[in-house]
């Protein structure tokens, strides 16, 4: 079998040259062990990017390197840390091991996998593979400015169900981008006039949408489940940021952006309550969370959960639409992500808002 | 240049679309047969593209997209949405944790290549 090289180290560098771009300070970190030229490499990717990289050539456990790189990270302000893991020229039991190792300790908030997409169908195997062994969060797909004939990006979602994160588009230290699917398939079908008339009328419904959504809000009334979920759906369709949201006055900036499967979740929630509920949050005492969770196939607590999402979505609203909303506070509520939140995270930044 | 075969040949089923007024079922059909083999000499898996044209089929058939759009519009935006979904749907962003620093674990397999340091680099 033929061996790609795909492409982890320079992706590493690649996405702290994006991330810092984004305005955070990355730190990468060496965690191949076994190769000392692994090590070399990445010092050199790091080097050319300026962005700081922390290697421990006497250390041979990598849960320990990732913990002091940690530490290094919490005292140097970088906020990102990115590890460069070893890779072997094929998925062994050492390889597995050693990487769940480094999830139990470490516990990274993304997992993600780079894989050539020259490769194929081979790239989904090794996608599907790593995410039952392993359990990853999304995929870095590299060389797609290769003449790759695009199987591994049309099929690695649909058979693994983890995202395309960011896409490698050369061998540069920026050639890296945000993977967008819309963008993708406009690119695929030739992006011509017909998919702007298709835009056009999709806009045009947006713009019905939204401007129901305005005047009701301006009538003063709350944001009901019912708009939530409307909202949700919208967002579901038409990409991470609602269109809708953004055509409204100073709601660009929320962001509603859930999983899958936390949307199926919040769908059947919000599904399962009356309409009298859905209109009027309040009534949802703890019996009809009970009867609500049996409902949806939920737990209590995730109602409990979803609701303090959405109380505090329904209180910035009110804020950005009374342009009382701390700039800091507004910038930073664009890149929230609410329903991957602890209980605990929501509870501060709700006093935050009070 | 990369998905050049695919989108050569979804462009011309667009294309072929695109004017039509009317669609009858067996257009369709002899449209999608052709759309699937490009998908499959795309190296697309295999059950990804039967489920795939099974959707556009059904979707076709049971349009209930926008009314402003002509048939052959309708279509093609079918096949869109489901082009899109396909390749995720809604965009993917990193989940940065609230209380910094966000770790992020690049895993994957290894290159059979030799290290070297005279490698192209920007
Ligand atoms: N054309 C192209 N080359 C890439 C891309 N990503 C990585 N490479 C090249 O792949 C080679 C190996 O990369 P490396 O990061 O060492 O792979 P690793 O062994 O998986 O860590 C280098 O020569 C890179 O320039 C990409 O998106 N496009
Ligand atoms: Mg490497």
């Amino acid at each position: 079998m033929d061996f790609k090289v795909h492409g982890k180290t320079t992706t590493a560098g690649k996405l702290a040259n994006l991330l810092r771009k984004q305005g955070k300070n990355p730190l990468l970190v060496a965690c191949d062990v076994y190769r000392p030229a692994a090590i070399k490499q990445l010092q050199v990717v790091g080097g050319q990017l300026n962005i700081p990289v922390f290697a421990n050539e006497t250390e041979k456990d990598v849960v320990k390197i990732a913990k002091q790189a940690k530490e290094i990270a919490i005292s140097k302000l970088n906020d990102v840390v990115i590890l460069d893991t070893a890779g072997r020229l094929q998925i062994d039991e050492e390889l597995m091991t050693e990487l769940k190792n480094v999830k139990l300790g470490v516990k990274p908030h993304e997992i993600l996998l780079v894989v050539d997409s020259m490769t194929g169908q081979e790239a989904v195997n090794i996608a599907q593979k790593f995410n039952e062994d392993l359990g990853i969060d999304g995929v870095v797909l590299t060389k797609l400015d290769g003449d790759t004939r695009g199987g591994a990006a049309i099929s690695v979602k649909k058979v693994t169900g983890k995202p395309i994160k960011f896409a490698g588009t050369g061998e540069k230290l920026n050639e890296i981008e945000e993977f967008h699917p819309n963008r993708m398939a406009s690119r695929i079908l030739g992006m011509g006039d017909v998919l702007s008339i298709i835009e056009q009328a999709e806009e045009q419904f947006d713009a019905e949408e939204a401007l129901k959504l305005e005047k009701k809000l301006r009538k003063n009334k709350e944001l009901d489940l019912n708009d939530y979920l409307a909202q949700l759906r919208q967002v579901k369709k038409m990409g991470s940021f609602s269109s809708l949201l953004k055509m409204i006055p100073g709601m660009g900036n929320i962001n509603l952006n859930v999983s899958d499967k936390e949307f199926e979740k919040i769908e059947a929630i919000i599904c399962s309550m009356t309409n009298k509920e859905r209109e009027n949050p309040k009534l949802l005492n703890a019996s009809r969370r009970m009867r609500i969770a049996k409902g949806s196939g939920t737990e209590v607590q995730d109602i409990n959960k979803f609701m303090k999402s959405f109380e505090l979505t329904q209180s910035m609203m009110k804020k950005m639409k009374s342009g009382n909303l701390d700039p800091r506070m507004k910038k930073m509520m664009g890149k929230l992500n609410l329903d991957k939140m602890s209980e605990d995270e929501l509870n501060e930044l709700a006093n935050k808002l009070k | 240049m990369a998905f050049e075969g695919l989108s050569e040949k979804l462009q011309a089923f667009t294309r072929k679309l695109r004017g039509k007024a009317r669609i009858t079922e067996s257009d369709l059909n002899d449209m999608l047969r052709e759309v699937k083999l490009a998908l499959l000499e795309a190296d697309v898996n295999y059950k990804v593209v039967k489920e795939f044209i099974n959707n556009i089929h059904d979707k076709a058939l049971g349009s209930d997209v926008l009314k402003s759009l002509t048939p052959g519009q309708q279509v093609i935006k079918i096949v869109k949405d489901e082009l899109v979904e396909l390749l995720g749907g809604t965009d993917s962003k990193i989940a940065f944790t609230p209380n910094p620093p966000t770790v992020i674990m690049l895993i994957g397999l290894q290159g059979s290549r030799k290290d070297n340091n005279s490698r192209k680099t920007c």
